[in-house]
């Protein structure tokens, strides 16, 4: 009884956050729209075709549906990933690192255990393992940078950068030597497909979205819980508020501060693992050329609310999907996917601009959404 | 001013230098080789130092700038572009119209940052989101227009990049000229001059980059300008009582900030190589906000750790280029991939375990409400 | 509330007054017919406009409509390697008749493609086919030779008997046989003359491999670097990377006019003339009153 009182008032806040928080986005992205084919005009396109092919590439048929689901998977898991950090007052600019090893151990896992163990594992060990710990991976990657803040103060920006640095050469470094396919035919730095069983099986026969599209929505509303519905989740954004007030409160701050970094690697390995098990079944170099920085964005557009960062991801990755079509119907160049991106950002943050253009009033409170640089 | 940081980074270029002239020189001469790293050094550290300043000035004065990338990368494109324009367009003598490409990238910073800062400041959005929206749309513009632009035999150019008018000049020091006589004779003191002499011969953006550190470090920390900017970036509140207008200063800081990160731009395109391909800053506006933070918001502090960047390439290039003399027991240093990871580690091994916490200006990242 | 009206409707019409003044050209449409040739490129991850393979085989499918073969053209650049298939997909359902692949990446989409759309031709740039895929022709093209003819050029021209190579990264094995070639090139000549040349080749690899290509600033640091050393030749391989090298009188510069991957093309058939001593004076052209044996017998 109390579990459905539970559940029913947590969809009317959901819908009741919707409404709230819908108009000025949707006149925001409305804008940013109008703008992007504003440029398209100029140029000399058409942009009612270059728009038509966006959302035919896009939503048009199952197929498209079914690859911006693909697109939005690493997007709402990586965007989560810094989401959670600027909750817990951190800034996680290294969720390409940590993506990076969480593909890397997986796929070690996914192709190399059989090989070790000398039999063939069944999926529901092998699978599991490969994902854990790419997991593990990626947030032992990124609590390393949350150690090195809490105990030595060595600031996470510079931190996480360099560990980008540092995950992309290894990287590079074991798939051209130790993990490399030594496959006659291939020439690639890349690594052996993983096995069979290992691999996150898709949901429709034919099409590509697979189950970690819906592990992501279910993870995004386990971030949305933890972080309103637990002690530790208080914990995070009590220290992400004011690390000073939460010492005060007995809260341990340092722990808190390596553990959000690590959730946060966590997601970010976990973006990077399901793209290996799920999609690609194998880790290849030139694979996520900047989920990690499209992740801030998809952060910062969701204003760092798990339901935003979702909905945010399907914005993004709608519009990655569908600017193939909008090249192959006008030839337009797919930067201005990044051009239009950035408007929505734009208009969406600076609200106050799209409250100047229509005349709506402002509720006159300012989102908190990150700490600058912490200190 | 923190000798202890300044004393170990001296060491760790020492380190970086010494492993390179004791594998290479079976191949080179030690002066040879140090010359032309330090060279190396200088030019590598270049956009990052500029980058860095750009951060500093925002940042004391309290916006939180990670768009130095962004700006980077547009001032590049249309520093690269109003050269090509002035050039073949208006037929402006090359000499001149790379003058002009410098003021037009300098001119498209300041642009970038005036965006950064009317989100900022006036519409008092969160910062990191400025400079987000201006790392995006610099990638997206640079992109879009260059494809528009020079792609297509219905662009301005019919299809094909125009040469650009070229690159800023060497400027040479004549030392190897003045001290000629007291080499006499000897050849291989005349050799070392001249290798020594090529340190010394940078661009006008590189000598100016070194110049504007030392000027900066004097601006921000030795006059009223200077006094007011950190009073704006600590306390907004108390700066404001005492007078001074807080929205002026911080607008006014941003802005040449942005022409500092401009004139980065314009190194890549107009000082090093005079073409502009897209991406072609490739994250060093993120390194040069991690310089930034590990000089711990000062001027020269940024340009040290710059320089470990710098250092740090000269190693990686030096190391390749010395390959088939690298000892057996240091074979590790045949991996690129390994090498490549120097500047990285040293920067958290510095950062961690030498400098500890850095400290941000106390209003950095807050907008500032009456 | 009325404004906010008012401002969307001048939103509206404004858009669609721009769209009227927009070219329409419905021409893919037509590519299920079958008298309507047409043509598809898909880029490896990467810009079609990138001065390498990707932008000289769209420059070759261009010329098949200029020639007046094909009747439509269509490119589509992929921004994501999850994206390969159905970007190739995307003109095979529309019924395009050849699909051109660029990059050793699309190799096994392209072969899968193949197998889902037996009537269309495609064409691989840079696929090598251990078994012979039906409908696919694969481009190969041999990179070591091209690099050993500059290695050997820039070894007889070097007065310091030091040569340089700034290369993209050794891990795309075109650019590592460039390397080679150059090597192997540069002591045949030594071979001929008794010359001892040192041969510097740098990749970039020191990077992740995204940025490998498209860095222009740390090539000319590279090369200046190795000229700083004596080197007096320095050959560039490495896509973006090696464009428009650092340039200083007394250096030669030697470079592709396409990056790392030369693609046949009659108009630089006499590749040796490419190497062109000095762009400023010699802007890119082939020069064919400079035979191959005045560069060769200097």
């Amino acid at each position: 009884m109390q579990e459905e009182k539970q559940s029913n008032s947590l969809i009317k806040q959901i819908l009741q956050t919707i409404s709230d928080n819908s108009l000025v986005p949707f006149l925001a992205i409305l804008t940013a729209v109008v703008v992007g084919g504003v440029i398209i005009a100029f140029v000399g396109g058409n942009p009612i075709l270059a728009y038509r092919g966006l959302i035919e590439g896009s939503f048009g048929s199952t197929k498209a549906l079914s690859e911006t689901a693909v697109w939005a998977t690493p997007y709402i898991f990586a965007g989560l990933a810094v989401a959670l950090a600027f909750k817990g007052g951190l800034f996680n600019i290294g969720a390409e690192g940590q993506l990076a090893v969480g593909a890397v151990a997986s796929s070690l896992i996914g192709y190399a255990l059989p090989e070790w163990l000398g039999y063939d594992l069944p999926a529901i060990i092998h699978l599991p393992l490969a994902v854990l710990f790419g997991v593990l991976m990626g947030g032992l990657w990124a609590a390393i940078v949350g150690w090195l803040k809490a105990y030595t103060g060595g600031h996470e920006v510079i931190n996480t950068i360099m560990m980008n640095y540092i995950a992309l050469n290894t990287t590079s470094f074991l798939l051209n030597g130790v993990m490399k396919d030594r496959s006659p035919t291939n020439v690639i730095a890349r690594t052996p497909l993983i096995a069979d069983s290992a691999r996150i099986p898709p949901i429709f026969d034919g099409l590509r979205v697979h189950w970690g599209f819906i592990l992501a929505l279910l993870v995004a509303f386990g971030i949305w819980w933890l972080l309103n519905k637990t002690t530790v989740g208080f914990q995070i954004r009590t220290v992400g508020l004011n690390p000073d007030a939460a010492k005060y409160a007995g809260i341990n701050v340092k722990r808190i501060i390596i553990l959000t970094m690590a959730l946060s690697g966590m997601l970010a390995g976990l973006a990077g693992t399901i793209e290996v098990t799920g999609l690609n079944y194998r880790h290849e170099l030139g694979f996520s050329i900047g989920y990690g920085y499209d992740a801030i964005a998809i952060a910062l557009l969701g204003k760092s609310h798990p339901l935003g960062v979702v909905l945010s991801a399907f914005l993004f990755a709608a519009m990655r999907n569908g600017a193939t079509r909008m090249q192959f119907l006008t030839q337009m160049p797919v930067d201005l996917i990044s051009m239009i991106q950035a408007f929505i950002l734009l208009f969406v943050a600076a609200d106050a601009i799209v409250r100047y253009i229509y005349r709506i009033k402002s509720k006159g409170e300012r989102v908190v959404l990150t700490r600058g640089w912490g200190g | 001013m923190d000798w202890k940081r300044f004393g170990f980074i001296a060491l760790i270029i020492v380190v970086l230098f010494g492993t390179v002239v004791m594998i290479g020189q079976v191949k080179q001469p030690p002066v040879l080789i140090i010359t032309s790293m330090l060279a190396t050094t200088i030019a590598v550290a270049t956009p990052l130092a500029l980058g860095a300043l750009s951060g500093v000035y925002c940042e004391r004065a309290g916006v939180v700038n990670i768009g130095i990338e962004g700006m980077m990368l547009t001032s590049a494109f249309f520093g690269w572009l109003g050269a090509i324009y002035m050039y073949h367009i208006f037929k402006i003598p090359p000499s001149i119209s790379i003058v002009l490409g410098v003021m037009f990238a300098i001119l498209t910073g300041m642009l970038m940052a005036l965006l950064h800062a009317a989100l900022s400041i006036t519409f008092k959005v969160d910062q990191i989101i400025g400079g987000t929206v201006i790392n995006i749309l610099a990638v997206g513009l640079t992109g879009f227009l260059n494809r528009q632009l020079f792609f297509g035999a219905t662009s301005v150019f019919k299809g094909s990049v125009p040469s650009s008018p070229g690159v800023l000049p060497t400027i040479h020091v004549p030392l190897t000229e003045i001290f000629t006589s007291v080499c006499g004779t000897s050849a291989s003191c005349l050799e070392n001059l001249a290798a020594i002499n090529r340190v010394f011969d940078q661009k006008p953006i590189a000598i100016s980059a070194i110049l504007l550190v030392f000027f900066s470090h004097y601006v921000l920390f030795n006059t009223r300008w200077g006094l007011r900017t950190r009073a704006v970036g600590e306390h907004p509140k108390a700066a404001d009582t005492v007078g001074i207008n807080v929205i002026k200063m911080r607008y006014a800081n941003v802005l040449i900030g942005g022409m500092f990160a401009g004139l980065a731009g314009a190194y890549f395109t107009i000082e090093s190589v005079p073409s502009f391909e897209p991406l072609l800053t490739n994250g060093r506006g993120f390194i040069s906000l991690a310089a930034m933070i590990f000089g711990n918001w000062t001027p020269i502090g940024a340009w040290a750790a710059s320089l470990v960047f710098g250092a740090s390439q000269a190693l990686l290039i030096n190391m390749q280029i010395f390959r088939d003399v690298i000892p057996p027991q240091w074979s590790f240093l045949q991996e690129s991939y390994i090498v490549g990871l120097t500047p990285y580690i040293l920067t958290m091994f510095i950062l961690t375990g030498i400098i500890g916490k850095t400290t941000p200006p106390a209003a950095d990242g807050v907008p500032y409400e009456k | 509330m009325k404004k906010l009206y008012f401002v969307m409707a001048l939103l509206i019409v404004a858009s669609m007054v721009l769209t009227a003044c927009g070219a329409s050209a419905p021409t893919a449409e037509d590519c299920s017919k079958e008298e309507v040739f047409c043509v598809g490129l898909v880029t490896d991850v990467g810009k079609i406009n990138d001065k390498s393979f990707n932008q000289s085989a769209w420059e070759g499918v261009q010329k098949s409509q200029a020639d007046g073969v094909a009747d439509v053209v269509q490119f589509i650049e992929t921004s994501d390697a999850k994206d390969y298939a159905k970007n190739i997909a995307q003109f095979g359902d529309a019924g395009y008749d050849v699909i051109v692949t660029v990059g050793f990446g699309l190799g096994e989409a392209t072969a899968a493609a193949a197998a889902t759309y037996p009537s269309v031709r495609f064409i691989g740039v840079d696929q090598f086919q251990a078994e012979t895929v039906a409908g696919v022709s694969g481009l190969n093209f041999p990179e070591d030779n091209a690099g050993f003819l500059v290695g050997a050029l820039a070894a007889m021209m070097s007065e310091s008997h030091k040569i340089g190579a700034v290369c993209g990264t050794d891990v795309v094995p075109p650019v590592w046989r460039f390397g080679e070639g150059y090597k192997a090139g540069a002591a045949y000549a030594d071979g001929m003359n008794g010359t001892t040349t040192e041969v510097f080749v740098v990749y970039h690899s020191d990077v992740g491999f995204d940025k490998t290509f498209t860095d222009p600033e740390w090539g000319a640091q590279t090369a200046k670097s190795m000229m700083d050393q004596g080197a007096d030749a320095v050959f560039g391989c490495g896509g973006l990377t090696a464009r428009r090298h650092y340039r200083r009188r007394p250096g030669w510069r030697l470079r592709h006019r396409r990056g790392h991957r030369p693609v046949p093309d009659p108009a630089r058939s006499c590749f040796p003339h490419a190497l062109l001593r000095d762009e400023a004076h010699h802007p890119r052209s082939c020069r064919p009153d400079q035979g191959h044996q005045r560069w060769f017998h200097r």
